[in-house]
């Protein structure tokens, strides 16, 4: 079911206020429950992909405890690894690599006559499989005991509101807060229904309200002016990243007001003054997951630049091609592998230090350009992203570049795109600027007085009632 | 338990006071309905409120099929004047949306001897033409018809949407800059400001429902559209007696199942699916008991009544096949006419 759906809302009406009433163990009981009926909502005969998953990873896991005998630990880690992305593979790529390789082959001379299936992707395959793989190489690791309860392992991967678009969580974070009891404090009751709340606004009116625009951009590119493309790429550069964060944001602020702290998934990418930079603030879980348990143990930074370029390139073509399978996410992922590789040439390689917020006129001034120099790079990636074929993509691209003169020549019209996107992009700076500059989470933080909160939580509150495209907009990362 | 904090309580007094503060300006703030039927009825609404005549004596409210029917034939088949006629004739024109007319315009019946409907079954089952998660239906909807609608689900949200629009007024930002145009002082000028809109391309339109069955606007098999199975709305069975209801007395309504071309008339018959659509619509209507009700049902067999040619597709009309039609009508309705059923007009 959706966030942004009225069946959640009455799901969340009858979860949290039994909740509240239940010890801590039947807490967790009926927190599998509620998980278990959120994600049998959509296809209930993928509750037996999850539930194997589940147990795959428990036993291993289990078994990896009890083998002192090393090799049989990686014997087992290798096994659930082959598991999950062998679950992954074949919903999500069999018929990507089926289709690859007959394409490949006919152009061998060849008249390849491949299997294709006929294959629904279960929701959030992605990222359960990730978040249960993550558990099991980190107990091979020794960084995460094995747990013996499998109601709290279950729930773990099973978890409502960030089960099937994130953020993927670490065993070593969520684990802890599902085993030990919990008390919900007024100020996370606060705090997260004010996530809840500018999350809600984020996919509900920013996100939904710039995608027919976007839609209407991709989905004909030849038939658009160069102006509509160029409107069209930042429509979908906010919609992409209001639409996930906006979901991130929902499913914090449910999780904290069960008093679960979820990791922060975004924060303000689009304020991002390089590449690297960028990749510290955009889907954060992801990033360091595959930091963690792709590029780390590639090698990482180790054994020279080149080494660490390819690192680099391979984590960010599984990136790509975790987000979908198709050559145009390959491409956006070997784009970020390009950039980032560019950039640690161009910074010699030194570690990049904590972003801080500029304090000189000169220094807001090349803020500003390397934040919009970065913005418009992150946006070219965009492009392959969002069409759906590399044809797309590029003309697309050539229309968008074509267009760069006509922007200045031509007497377009302002559509409904110009306005929309100005109001979308004017409330997300409004929603990310503060947290950038203090580095809290939230736009209002504790200081504001209470009647300028409330009336802010109104605006928000009207905008969500009275400011919507029609609903059906699904999570893009749903897909995934 | 945690509580709301005081800046929660704030907000919400804040935002119900701004629905409130929006509520009767929602007519003023219907702009453009995303679905074309809708459109039209308000559009309809607006010329009954431009019309020179607000209280006609004959008022055609049929649907796309009745909509090139020139008041000037009716009046002169009834030897009556032209101003007495209204055609308020709506594409996919339904019982609830007739009913919803004569509600927000009562004045329309001061006068009214006659009101004709084209009927078809679609008007009276749940499909893509009306459902009852529409936004104009949410937004317009008595609270009886809340009442009736069958889902469960779909029922609370009718009410939650009294309290948050959350389906039936929301509106996108060219919507919203576009709504100032219409807040005018008076029903009359609101009324020339949304025909206005409504012919401009370039208007805003609605967001259409949620949750909606999926829409094939070029449906290949329209047929299935007309007669879809028969799923009967209780809203709709609700409406026809609503609108039977509020006929003033001496009024009559008029039932009309118009012509259809010859090889889908045959499909009605043959055709198991069609047949089953039709069979129920006619029973239903056919078991009306009511002196205000009279049905006349125009069955076209090889094309007797009106030949292929009169036909654009399988229900509507080529300008010849609609002055056929006309003729049939006052043909069709003379009976009561001669009966005295409809006392301030000519008998034959």
């Amino acid at each position: 079911m959706l966030f942004s759906s009225f069946i959640f809302v009455l799901f969340l009406a009858i979860v949290l206020p039994v909740y509240y009433l239940l010890s801590h163990r039947l807490q967790n009981l009926w927190l599998l429950l509620a998980s278990y009926v959120f994600y049998g909502y959509w296809d209930w005969r993928f509750l037996s992909l999850l539930a194997l998953s589940t147990a795959v990873d428990y036993l291993l896991a289990r078994g990896m405890e009890a083998a002192p005998d090393p090799r049989r630990r990686k014997v087992l880690v290798a096994l659930s690894v082959v598991v999950n992305l062998g679950i992954l593979g074949f919903f999500k790529y069999f018929n990507f690599f089926v289709g690859s390789a007959a394409i490949a082959l006919e152009s061998m001379g060849m008249e390849p006559n491949l299997p294709f299936l006929q294959l629904v992707l279960p929701v959030g395959i992605s990222f359960y499989t990730f978040q249960s793989m993550a558990y099991t190489i980190d107990v091979y690791r020794g960084i995460q005991p094995a747990t013996r309860d499998p109601i709290s392992f279950a729930l773990y991967v099973a978890y409502f509101p960030q089960l099937v678009a994130g953020p993927i969580e670490r065993a070593t974070r969520l684990l802890p807060q599902i085993q030990k009891p919990r008390v919900v404090t007024q100020d996370q009751w606060n705090s997260g229904a004010q996530l809840i709340l500018w999350g809600y606004v984020k996919k509900v009116v920013i996100a939904d309200g710039l995608a027919p625009y976007a839609d209407a951009a991709f989905s004909v590119p030849e038939s658009q002016s160069g102006l509509m493309l160029w409107l069209g790429l930042y429509c979908f550069a906010l919609q992409i990243y209001c639409d996930f964060a906006g979901y991130s944001d929902i499913a914090r602020g449910v999780s904290r007001l069960m008093g679960i702290e979820l990791m922060e998934n975004f924060r303000q990418p689009y304020f991002s003054r390089n590449i690297t930079e960028f990749w510290r603030r955009w889907h954060i879980s992801l990033s360091t997951w595959l930091r963690d348990y792709l590029y780390i143990p590639l090698g990482g930074n180790r054994g020279g630049p080149t080494r660490q370029y390819r690192n680099l390139m391979i984590t960010m073509l599984f990136g790509g091609l975790w987000h979908g399978a198709a050559w145009t996410f390959v491409i956006w992922g070997a784009l970020h592998g390009l950039y980032l590789g560019v950039h640690k040439y161009l910074t010699g390689g030194r570690k990049i230090g904590q972003e801080t917020s500029p304090d000189t006129p000169l220094g807001w001034l090349s803020y500003l350009a390397n934040t919009l120099v970065t913005f418009h790079l992150v946006c070219l990636t965009w492009i392959f992203f969002r069409a759906s074929t590399l044809s797309d993509a590029w003309n697309y691209l050539g229309g968008m570049l074509a267009g760069v003169f006509s922007l200045f020549l031509n007497g377009e019209l302002i559509s409904g795109a110009a306005p929309t996107l100005v109001f979308c992009a004017v409330l997300v700076f409004l929603l990310d600027f503060g947290p950038w500059l203090s580095g809290k989470e939230t736009p209002l933080s504790s200081r504001v007085p209470w009647w300028a909160r409330g009336m802010a939580y109104a605006l928000g509150l009207i905008l969500l009632a009275y400011m919507r495209e029609p609903a059906g907009e699904v999570f893009l990362y749903f897909q995934f | 338990m945690p509580r709301p904090a005081p800046a929660a309580w704030l907000a919400l007094g804040l935002f119900l006071a701004a629905r409130f503060l929006l509520l009767p300006f929602s007519d003023a703030l219907l702009l453009i309905p995303e679905q074309d039927a809708d459109s039209l009825y308000n559009a309809a609404e607006a010329q009954h409120r431009l019309s020179i005549q607000p209280s006609p004596r004959v008022i055609i409210l049929g649907t796309s099929r009745l909509g090139i029917l020139s008041p000037d034939c009716v009046a002169e088949q009834w030897g009556i004047s032209t101003q007495e006629v209204a055609n308020f004739s709506i594409a996919g024109n339904n019982f609830w949306r007739s009913a919803l007319l004569f509600r927000r315009n009562p004045e329309l019946l001061d006068r009214v001897d006659a009101i004709i409907l084209d009927i078809f079954p679609f008007q009276l089952y749940t499909s893509i033409l009306f459902t009852e998660e529409d936004p104009f239906f949410l937004r317009l909807a008595s609270i009886e018809d809340r009442w009736m609608v069958r889902d469960p689900l779909a029922r609370f949200k009718a009410f939650s949407d009294l309290a948050v629009p959350l389906w039936s007024e929301r509106h996108n930002l060219v919507g919203w800059l576009q709504a100032p145009t219409l807040l005018r002082p008076t029903p009359r000028e609101r009324s020339g400001t949304f025909l206005r809109l409504i012919q401009d391309p370039g208007s805003a339109r609605e967001p259409g429902a949620t949750d909606k069955p999926e829409r094939n606007p070029q449906a290949q098999d329209k047929s299935s559209g007309y007669a879809p199975p028969p799923v009967i709305s209780q809203i709709q069975v609700q409406a026809l007696r609503k609108l039977i209801d509020l006929m003033p007395e001496g009024c009559k309504l008029f039932l009309v199942w118009l012509p259809v071309r010859e090889d889908f008339d045959a499909a009605l018959r043959q055709d198991a699916a069609l047949h089953a659509s039709y069979t129920q619509f006619r029973q239903h209507l056919e078991e009306l008991d009511s002196p205000a009700v009279e049905s006349v049902w125009l069955d076209n067999p090889q094309g007797t009544l009106v030949a292929r040619s009169g036909f654009v597709d399988e229900v509507h009309y080529t300008r010849q096949g609609i002055a056929t039609v006309c003729t049939l009508l006052g043909e069709a309705l003379r009976p009561a006419l001669d009966r005295g059923a409809l006392p301030g007009v000519p008998r034959s």
